[in-house]
């Protein structure tokens, strides 16, 4: 390879050196992660969320209603929160993660005004594949686009748990609730 | 192995001079890193601030904003050839006949800066910080449109958005006319606003009517005749048992959402800031030749006005040529040349400078993120008062550094060129040797 060739490739490579960087630092995030265990309370701009717990399942019911049934299964995680700051926010987005994949919650969450609670299902419709190892994410948009708060609970599902567990309530029904409000004592 | 070990070489001169040079004109560049910021600053809140007084004047305060922030690059990038003693190193005569002052600088820089920064959206994210300003000192509204005013399609007319154009244009080449007449400095600081104000109107306004062109043309029947070779391709390709258009939409999405972002962001920006610095130590260069020529260089600034002609008619036409092809000569041609001179350095020079620049870049952007982090998620009213000081924190430490790596390239530049120009004065010697 001549001086003028090998001098053009050291260039190329660079220039896709420096590409790839880029890629690697992707877009500015709009939004700040916290991680937070399950059972402990994450804060976002004026609430509290607690995820309590996490059942699977293939027939869903909703407050006692038949709501379908899966050919893959339902996730229904178990929060509670408190809006116990001054102002009820009014855009949270809640959704999941397992795999590299996203999922989006069956149905929006809802969020007490200021001085009230309430504990609720998020569900999803998952494959079995994703069950271990899946995150709830809940972000809390203010009206203008600033640097908002995000939480990641990681549901602490393993994969042997996720198997014994798959194994014991793959087919069972899952029973939720959409939650009742209550005053933040 | 000879272009790794030029590559290395390019890599350790243009790391350790820069850090040399940062390091001993680092005092200097603060005070003129916190000036310009404090000046940006200023104008970019009065901006967000009389956005219910006109949307003109707010437009105007951001232009005077951005005409303090090219200054500030202006006088930094100067002071950092002050060090590495770039004017010496380049041969001119005694008596450098060019203008060299700042107001002349800013009318020759003006142009790229703000072109690169339209590019980079710098100029886009400035109008959305007078956005979301606006919402924050004056709560969250959608009755009253900031910046949208000045959208052809909103009350403000196009035709009344072309004739401002115009006649912005005109009044920037009268007044340049008066500069060159009189030599009175603040004309030529005067010239350089009115033609920040006109390139931010045609950069945020002007983009709208080429949208309203462009909606024009598709609601044409004639609009039809582009789709077929489209549609002759998918038949094609049908054939073949492929659907070409998913094939494209797949490969569009790599080249505008990964690769073309990149080549922007870490090839293309350094080196039309390379160019851009270029014009700021030798404005007026015209070619590499010109660089060398021994004498006067060849300024592309010399008028044609100052020609001496044989009849009347002729000077007239020159007149005529200057008053439209004056900016072309002045402005375009100059940046054109900036950038080919420096593209023309050499692949390893080339290749190191990239990476010097990206992980300058990269380094910057992680601190602004780490400090981000570091105070979590926050409404915009936080950011409102938490941001500037981030800025100026992120500010403070990588401008100086950008503008002594652009120093040391464009030294490094001359190096080359006089090595190859087979020039008898040697290569300018680095700092970082001169400090050994």
């Amino acid at each position: 390879m001549n001086r003028r060739w090998a001098g053009g490739l050291i260039a190329v490579l660079a220039c896709l050196a420096m590409i790839g960087l880029h890629t690697w630092l992707g877009e500015t995030p709009r939004e700040h992660t916290t991680r937070v265990a399950l059972g402990k309370p994450g804060r976002l701009y004026d609430s509290t969320i607690t995820v309590n717990s996490s059942t699977i399942g293939q027939a869903l019911y909703s407050d006692n209603l038949f709501v379908g049934r899966s050919g893959v299964i339902f996730l229904a995680v178990n929060v509670t929160i408190a809006t116990d700051g001054t102002r009820r926010s009014l855009d949270w987005t809640v959704g999941g993660e397992s795999n590299g994949r996203s999922f989006a919650a069956r149905d929006p969450i809802t969020v007490p005004e200021p001085g009230f609670r309430i504990t609720q299902d998020v569900v999803f419709e998952i494959s079995p594949d994703d069950l271990a190892g899946f995150t709830l994410t809940v972000l809390d948009r203010a009206p203008i686009y600033a640097y908002d708060p995000q939480l990641e609970i990681d549901l602490g599902v393993t994969p042997d748990a996720a198997a014994q567990s798959l194994e014991k309530d793959r087919y069972a029904v899952v029973r939720t609730t959409r939650g009742r409000v209550e005053v933040d004592r | 192995m000879e272009a790794v070990r030029s590559l290395a070489g390019s890599l350790n001169h243009l790391v350790t001079t820069t850090a040399v040079v940062w390091w001993r004109t680092l005092p200097r560049l603060l005070v003129v890193v916190l000036l310009g910021w404090l000046g940006y600053r200023v104008f970019a809140q009065l901006a967000a601030l009389v956005v219910d007084v006109s949307a003109w004047l707010s437009l105007l305060m951001l232009s005077l904003g951005f005409v303090v922030r090219l200054s500030t690059i202006i006088v930094g990038l100067r002071i950092t050839g002050q060090e590495l003693q770039i004017r010496q190193a380049l041969p001119l005569p005694e008596e450098d006949p060019r203008d060299t002052s700042i107001s002349h600088l800013l009318s020759l820089t003006l142009l790229p800066f703000l072109g690169i920064y339209a590019v980079f959206d710098v100029v886009t994210d400035a109008a959305n910080d007078i956005q979301i300003n606006y919402y924050v000192f004056g709560g969250l509204t959608f009755e009253r449109p900031v910046l949208a005013q000045l959208n052809p399609q909103g009350t403000v007319g196009a035709w009344v958005l072309v004739g401002v154009i115009v006649g912005l244009y005109v009044v920037r080449r009268l007044i340049d006319r008066w500069f060159e007449r009189t030599g009175f400095r603040p004309l030529g600081l005067l010239a350089a606003l009115v033609e920040g104000f006109f390139m931010l109107i045609v950069l945020m306004s002007g983009r709208q009517l080429l949208v309203r062109l462009g909606n024009w043309v598709d609601e044409r029947a004639f609009r039809v005749w582009l789709d077929y070779p489209s549609w002759g391709l998918q038949q094609l390709f049908a054939g073949l048992g492929i659907d070409i258009s998913d094939v494209l939409a797949q490969l569009g999405a790599l080249w505008w959402d990964v690769i073309w972002p990149g080549v922007t962001a870490m090839v293309v920006e350094p080196m039309l800031w390379l160019a851009l610095a270029a014009l700021v130590f030798g404005s007026q260069v015209v070619s590499i030749a010109d660089l060398w020529r021994q004498g006067e260089p060849v300024g592309v600034g010399v008028r044609r006005g100052r020609v001496e002609v044989g009849d009347r008619e002729r000077g007239l036409a020159l007149g005529v040529q200057e008053a439209f092809f004056g900016d072309l000569n002045d402005k375009y041609l100059p940046t054109w040349q900036s950038l080919r001179l420096v593209l023309g350095v050499g692949p390893a020079f080339f290749a190191a400078f990239i990476v010097c620049y990206g992980v300058l870049s990269t380094g910057e952007e992680l601190l602004r993120r780490g400090l981000d982090s570091l105070l979590g998620g926050h409404p915009a009213p936080f950011w409102a008062v938490a941001g500037p000081p981030i800025d100026l924190v992120v500010t403070a430490l990588a401008e100086p550094l950008r503008w002594a790596l652009l120093a040391t390239a464009f030294h490094a530049c001359l190096g080359h060129f006089a090595a190859h120009a087979g020039a008898e004065a040697e290569a300018p010697t680095t700092l970082a040797e001169e400090a050994r």
